[in-house]
């Protein structure tokens, strides 16, 4: 007779049109274990979880410290030339225990505190503190507005360098002025007594090189003439300098597009030269420095 | 009536759960998969190949279509390669070599990028940063530019021209020294090839190569470590492999 209640029981339970204790207790349990099956999941393969099992994009854990499967792949093709199908076990495993073996010694050397004693350690750390601090600044893309406006305020370093092409001449002693207003006229600097210079025989140079040749006095002169012109004469220890400039193309700014490659970069290095700046305040700012009387 | 709908929507939920953990799961492990093949392997392998693109190509448009355009065909005004010519101007086109492109850069600020030379500026008293080279004169910068011209075509340009630029070229200019001796460049340190017709800056024409050696240029790509996670590296260095690679049905192991 018992048997066969619970039998009625047992079919009663999944009648749903009427209450039942097990029936609810299955279900509670059921919901109960696919949650824990669906946390379980969650958390055993979450990027970043510790666990005891190596990440698909590692290679290896060194004390939890990752080995990445691409270093990996890159130095298999450094020491061998080969892909990393075609390594042979012993290479792999060379790599791979080179790779475990620098990382062991890397932080060993930290807890030896190596970065206080070993200069080329700390020239490292401080590369890699100020690129950490640059990083926001090279790693940004800025966009076409915002170089387009660093452009417009440094239109004058996106300039072409400028050419120009003169003669020189000297004049021992006598009258510059007058020998000016004669060149001026059509005069041949032959007939005035002037002395070629060799200053600036070469043709075309670029204003920087004009300006090395001629020094900064003359070159100023120089870059205000237009071609067919004679300076005034400049003063020299040797005599008095004129200059016939037979062409000068002046700086003109180059478009956007043809060098917004420099934009980009200098626009970056300006940035990360800020940011550079900014850690360095905040660095001096929370540390205690204390400095030897005298040497403040 | 109402409980057995009440089940049903309960039942329904439980089984979209299961299905969403499993599609999980599932997906998970092709990442997983790509992540750990060789790199040079997924291009062959269709399942691989499919996983890697389709994610790739997600990645590519969010991150790198800015610059290289929606197809990967490169801006000259950039300087941004075509990335679907089969020409590489850093390495030799492998996975592996994109992905490390793709994570550090070039002249990205990166310690591990790639960062050993850039063109100087011929024009300028100081050509080039790290080490001493000397500037050349308006004319010396238009024969090296007349001789690359020759390079492609000869035909109407002065050979003395042509010869006073091959002189600089191969002498005190210095560009021998990362664009190689015949001019093929070097993909070891992304000196281009000018004797190709690929150009990265310009349309190739006198004053466009007249230009790059008086000004010099300095390119720049992103390192992409702090923003994309190593799967989404692999699979977009993939894809950019792939747009070089449309038909590839050989297996790549034998083309290394």
């Amino acid at each position: 007779m018992a048997q066969i209640e619970d039998t009625a029981a047992a079919a009663d339970i999944w009648a749903f049109s009427q209450p039942n204790a097990r029936r609810s207790l299955l279900l509670c349990a059921g919901g109960a274990l696919l949650g824990l099956a669906i946390a379980g999941f969650g958390l055993f393969t979450a990027e970043g979880t510790r666990t005891g099992s190596v990440p698909a994009e590692d290679v290896a854990l060194v004390n939890q410290v990752p080995i990445l499967m691409s270093d990996y792949v890159q130095q298999v093709r450094v020491l061998y030339d080969v892909s990393l199908a075609q390594a042979t076990p012993a290479q792999r495993r060379q790599v791979l225990g080179d790779m475990i073996r620098e990382e062991l010694y890397v932080q060993r050397g930290i807890e030896l505190g190596m970065q206080a004693d070993t200069i080329e350690v700390r020239q490292a750390l401080v590369s890699a503190v100020e690129a950490q601090a640059q990083a926001d600044a090279v790693m940004a893309q800025p966009d076409e507005a915002q170089l387009r406006a660093f452009y417009a305020a440094n239109r004058a370093r996106y300039a072409d360098e400028g050419v120009i092409e003169l003669d020189e001449y000297v004049l021992p002693g006598g009258d510059a002025a007058g020998a000016v207003a004669a060149l001026r006229k059509g005069a041949s600097p032959a007939t005035l007594g002037l002395r070629r210079t060799e200053r600036m025989t070469d043709g075309e140079e670029y204003y920087f090189a004009a300006r090395i040749h001629l020094g900064d006095a003359l070159f100023a002169a120089a870059r205000a003439l237009d071609a067919g012109q004679v300076s005034d004469p400049v003063p020299a220890k040797d005599g008095a300098h004129i200059l016939i400039v037979r062409r000068n193309s002046k700086p003109q700014p180059h478009a956007y597009a043809e060098v917004r490659d420099r934009v980009l970069n200098d626009y970056i290095a300006s940035q990360a030269k800020t940011l550079t700046a900014g850690n360095e305040r905040f660095l001096r700012k929370r540390a205690d420095v204390a400095i030897q009387r005298g040497f403040e | 009536m109402r409980a057995r709908w009440a089940l049903g929507v309960a039942v329904f939920l439980v089984l979209l759960a299961v299905a969403w953990t499993i599609h999980g799961a599932m997906v998970r492990r092709q990442a997983e998969a790509l992540i750990r093949a060789d790199p040079e392997a997924i291009l062959s392998d269709p399942a691989l190949r499919a996983t890697a693109t389709t994610l790739g190509h997600t990645v590519f448009e969010e991150h790198c279509a800015a610059c290289h355009g929606p197809a990967g065909r490169g801006d000259r005004g950039r300087g941004a390669p075509d990335l679907a010519d089969g020409d590489w101007l850093y390495g030799t086109g492998r996975v592996a070599e994109i992905e490390q492109t793709v994570l550090h850069g070039i002249r990205s600020g990166d310690a591990r990028g790639w960062n050993l030379a850039y063109m100087p500026a011929y024009a300028r008293a100081k050509p080039y940063g790290p080490e001493a080279v000397e500037p050349l004169r308006p004319a010396g910068v238009q024969d090296v530019a007349a001789y690359i011209r020759s390079l492609h075509d000869a035909t109407g340009i002065d050979p003395a021209t042509v010869a006073r630029g091959q002189a600089i070229y191969a002498g005190k200019g210095g560009c021998w020294d990362c664009h190689g001796g015949d001019a093929g460049g070097d993909p070891a340190i992304g000196a281009p090839n000018l004797v190709d017709d690929v150009w990265l800056y310009g349309d190739g024409s006198q004053a466009s190569v007249a230009h790059s050696i008086a000004y010099g240029r300095f390119g720049r790509m992103p390192a992409f470590a702090p923003t994309l996670n190593p799967m989404e590296a692999r699979a977009v260095a993939a894809y950019v492999a792939s747009l070089s690679q449309p038909d590839q049905k050989e297996d790549l192991h034998g083309a290394d």
